[in-house]
């Protein structure tokens, strides 16, 4: 039976993306690359850290996980009826890996020879994990090793010492890792509870790139993956608009923040400070999230980015060093905007940034800096694309949420000034406001 | 079947004897110029390190980060940025230039041009005051360094292998760490980096090369129009270093405040890139520690669950052998013992059949891919011709494939546990 296939391009770009849904529902992508050597592969679940309550597909009850449950699926997964996935990549000369992100799951491999025998690796061992009771008790060690690695490295510690400050009751405040106590609540059964709810066609996407052939391509996963036979989705029932009937609970956020201040006292050189403002009921997914999300990082950046006054002014008055960030990112309805990095006088860069906090609201963007804006994040995507890895993950987050990545070289030229000129309005409310301190012992 | 063509580097000699290598590429929708000043681990390391930072302060014509910040915006967020490497005993400056491909900016064809003109801007003509780096942004970039210098502790496994490195090799070169040394800042002068600098332009090799969807002929005629700085002396750096006699093994121990020991092995071998076998030595350190079939991977994290990172890595021009691991303060002995093990196990050349092949094919892949790592293979083809080798992908592939056991096995008894550095609370 052959697909359908709907066909995406960027005629600017010279890029171009295939995507062909599976008999089970599975959605896959592939993307072209002539002449590159590498071939990559990932295999991707739209669930992370705040997918921590949900109610499963045809079920009434809602389920509450452990901190760190998706993460540690992740590890889980690795153990196969053969033997660990990467030693078998690795007989196969692949790079394999995995990342679990506040949203995501992402398996992964690139290999520059045979493709096909870690492709089918990859979709085999995703599509059929094995809950040992013994191996997940073994994992624990492991992972309380990446725990305390983690918790030894500051600017880890600032960033969730914030989200947790931030957040009274939304899941963005877990950590991915979990922690070492709550993971050892995991066991074989919350694990499987999550894999049949979360690992479903419908909220999974394949995404291949490489030199390879379409249908080459296509056929194959048809033939490997379970999805390509349409009495294989025991999950997706008849409910297939959304992501195969997962119901997300995310709670009510309350609009202060769950602590003013975080401080942590660390093995250091230099102070850390990491501004965060959170903001509930953000879009939670397509053209409006996309929007907000692009509005917002040219509002951050204009005001406080490497060409604005403000960050001059901060950089010469020694305040914040060349690793001061802005950012900002949204997930299951709420947003997080954070400013800092390390600086020599923590009281002096609190006190000068609280003041451009205050001042935003009347800040005048200039014309000639907002064109300059776009030109560089036109130039940034246009770079990206130099990248199977980039196109393949943001490909693939994108579509998560309802958008297309290539739309989003349309959509940087249809950001307009005065929306950006608004939202720095309301950006820095100072009751959604924390601060998290890293300073050095002693 | 090999892309032959895609790999070989155009080679030409610009005004000034100066080598510029060009590799055209459809691949990219860049075009990537890095421009190499050689140079010795020497008492200048300091100074080297520093000079990038002053440079990026500003051209004459871009004299502040903003004006130089809005440049690279107006570029479509070209980068154009100088730093240091250090690689064994030899210390270079890189000076790099990525912009956007004029054929996927609808008519701006012209990115290349300027952002080539603003490269050279910076390397040689800093805004100056009065013939010196200006007071004020030495001052800053002097502290800025000095405190960078300093937060190397903020990074564990970095600061706990920089510790044992200088444990180590405290008579060697090598011992300095890239980024210079606090006690030199203090003391260094305005008018000795500006001299410095002067130095570099006059006297340290230099090596030109631009990957890209570029016509070589072309860009060889814009290179020798704007890069064409005259002649120049070059000073000859430093042979390859000459291998340091094995003595007796030290212990190192270091106390912090952390939650996760760092333990680091550092080992001697008699292979680097001009004398024994570099090529086993690759493969003894790929069954080893280098990924995630390795023994050690298996042994010690996959078996113990005793860490969650444990790898080891070659220095290839002085024949060292690390090995870096995060573990539990109270599992130290147990991780310690189980590390030695494995290379004990090497040494009598106990090794499986899955180990050699994992190891194997691992390597081979990452060197097909190395085909589409254009920044990587840059630095590849530099820093071997800096070895007096030219680098050869293909051959080396070969070469590699064609290691057998016996000498894995030899490169293993070849190896001396020089220094142990432990950092735990």
């Amino acid at each position: 039976m052959s697909l359908s296939i709907e066909r995406v391009s960027n005629e600017t770009l010279g890029e171009q993306v295939v995507r062909a849904e599976l008999p089970g529902g599975l959605p896959v992508f592939f993307c072209p690359k002539p002449d590159f050597r590498k071939k990559y592969a990932c295999y991707s679940t739209f669930f992370g850290s705040v997918d921590s309550q949900f109610i499963p597909p045809q079920q009434k009850e809602t389920i509450k996980v452990p901190d760190g449950i998706a993460h540690f699926l992740e590890h889980t997964l690795f153990e196969t009826e053969k033997g660990n996935v990467s030693d078998l990549f690795a007989e196969n000369g692949a790079y394999n890996n995995a990342a679990t992100s506040f949203a995501t799951t992402t398996y992964l491999f690139a290999s520059g020879e045979r493709f096909f025998e870690n492709l089918k690796l990859l979709i085999d061992f995703v599509e059929n994990p094995v809950f040992d009771p013994e191996k997940v008790e073994k994992e624990k060690g492991i992972i309380e090793q990446e725990i305390k690695m983690y918790d030894d490295e500051p600017d880890w510690v600032a960033y969730m010492g914030m989200l947790d400050s931030l957040f009274q009751e939304h899941p963005l405040k877990i950590d991915i890792l979990g922690s070492v106590d709550s993971i050892q609540t995991i066991d074989s059964q919350t694990l499987h509870d999550c894999y049949r709810t979360f690992y479903t066609p419908k909220n999974m996407a394949l995404f291949i790139t490489g030199d390879l052939q379409e249908e080459e391509v296509l056929e194959f996963v048809e033939k490997t993956s379970k999805y390509g036979s349409s009495n294989s989705a025991p999950h997706s029932g008849e409910s297939s608009a959304d992501q195969g009937g997962i119901v997300r609970i995310y709670p009510e956020e309350p609009t202060p923040v769950a602590r003013e201040l975080f401080e942590s006292r660390m093995a250091v050189g230099l102070p850390q400070i990491l501004f965060g403002f959170k903001e509930p009921n953000v879009p939670q997914s397509g053209s409006e999230k996309l929007q907000l999300d692009m509005v917002t990082k040219f509002a951050l950046d204009l005001l406080l980015g490497r060409s604005s006054n403000h960050f001059l002014d901060l950089y010469s008055r020694q305040l914040v060093l060349d690793d001061f960030s802005v950012s900002w990112m949204s997930y299951a309805g709420v947003g997080v905007l954070s400013v800092g990095g390390e600086t020599p006088d923590p009281d002096g860069m609190m006190q000068a940034l609280e003041k451009i906090f205050d001042e935003a609201k009347n800040f005048t963007l200039s014309e000639d800096d907002f064109r300059r804006a776009k030109k560089k994040y036109m130039g940034g995507m246009t770079r990206a694309f130099n990248s199977l890895e980039y196109i393949a993950s943001n490909y693939t987050y994108y579509r998560f949420y309802g958008l297309d990545l290539f739309s989003v070289l349309d959509e940087i030229q249809k950001v307009d000034q005065d929306a950006v000129q608004d939202r720095l309005k309301t950006l820095f409310k100072p009751e959604r406001r924390t601060v998290s301190k890293i300073l050095p012992l002693g | 079947m090999d892309p032959v063509k895609d790999l070989e580097f155009h080679r030409t000699l610009l005004p000034g004897d100066v080598q510029l290598s060009i590799l055209p590429t459809r691949k990219l929708k860049t075009v990537q110029v890095s421009v190499y000043f050689g140079g010795n681990l020497d008492e200048q390391f300091t100074s080297r390190a520093l000079l990038p930072q002053l440079l990026n302060r500003g051209t004459q014509k871009f004299s502040t980060l903003q004006a130089m910040q809005k440049q690279r915006e107006e570029l479509y967020g070209a980068f154009v940025s100088g730093g240091v490497a250090k690689f064994g005993e030899w210390h270079y400056l890189t000076f790099r230039l990525e912009c956007v491909n004029g054929r996927f900016l609808p008519g701006d064809d012209d990115v290349f041009r300027e952002g080539l003109q603003f490269l050279r801007d910076l390397i040689f003509d800093p805004c100056l005051s009065d013939g010196l780096f200006r007071e004020e942004e030495f001052e800053q970039e002097k502290s800025n360094l000095t405190r960078q210098i300093e937060s190397l502790i903020d990074q564990k496994d970095y600061y706990a292998f920089e510790r044992l490195v200088q444990s180590m090799c405290p008579m060697e070169p090598y011992r300095r760490y890239e980024h210079g040394s606090t006690e030199d800042l203090e003391s260094l002068s305005r008018l000795a980096l500006t001299q410095y600098w002067q130095e570099v332009l006059t006297h340290a090799p230099r090596e030109i090369y631009l990957v890209g969807d570029v016509d070589p002929q072309r860009a060889t005629a814009l290179f020798s129009e704007i890069f064409s700085e005259g002649q120049h002396a070059p000073e000859i750096l430093w042979p390859p270093p000459v291998l340091e006699e094995p003595r007796e093994f030290q212990e190192v121990r270091e106390s912090m405040d952390v939650n996760q020991a760092k333990l680091c092995l550092g080992y001697r071998s008699k292979s680097t890139y001009s004398e024994g076998d570099l090529a086993a030595q690759i493969l003894m350190d790929g069954i080893l520690g280098s990924h995630s079939q390795s023994k050690l991977f298996q042994n010690v994290r996959e078996k113990e669950s005793l860490a969650y990172s444990v790898h080891s890595v070659l220095e290839k021009t002085k024949g060292l052998l690390f090995i870096l691991a995060g573990v539990a303060s109270e599992k130290v002995p147990q991780a310690t013992e189980i590390i030695q093990k494995q290379i004990e196990d090497l040494q009598n050349g106990e090794i499986t059949e899955a180990e050699l092949t994992a190891t194997r094919e691992s390597i081979d892949n990452q060197l097909v891919l190395l085909e589409d790592n254009f920044n990587a293979l840059v630095d590849i083809d530099f820093r071997w011709r800096l070895n007096g080798r030219p680098f050869q992908l293909r051959e080396y592939r070969q070469e590699l494939r064609e290691v057998t056991r016996d000498r894995i096995q030899q490169a293993a008894r070849d190896l001396w546990l020089d220094t142990v550095y432990l950092l735990d609370k």
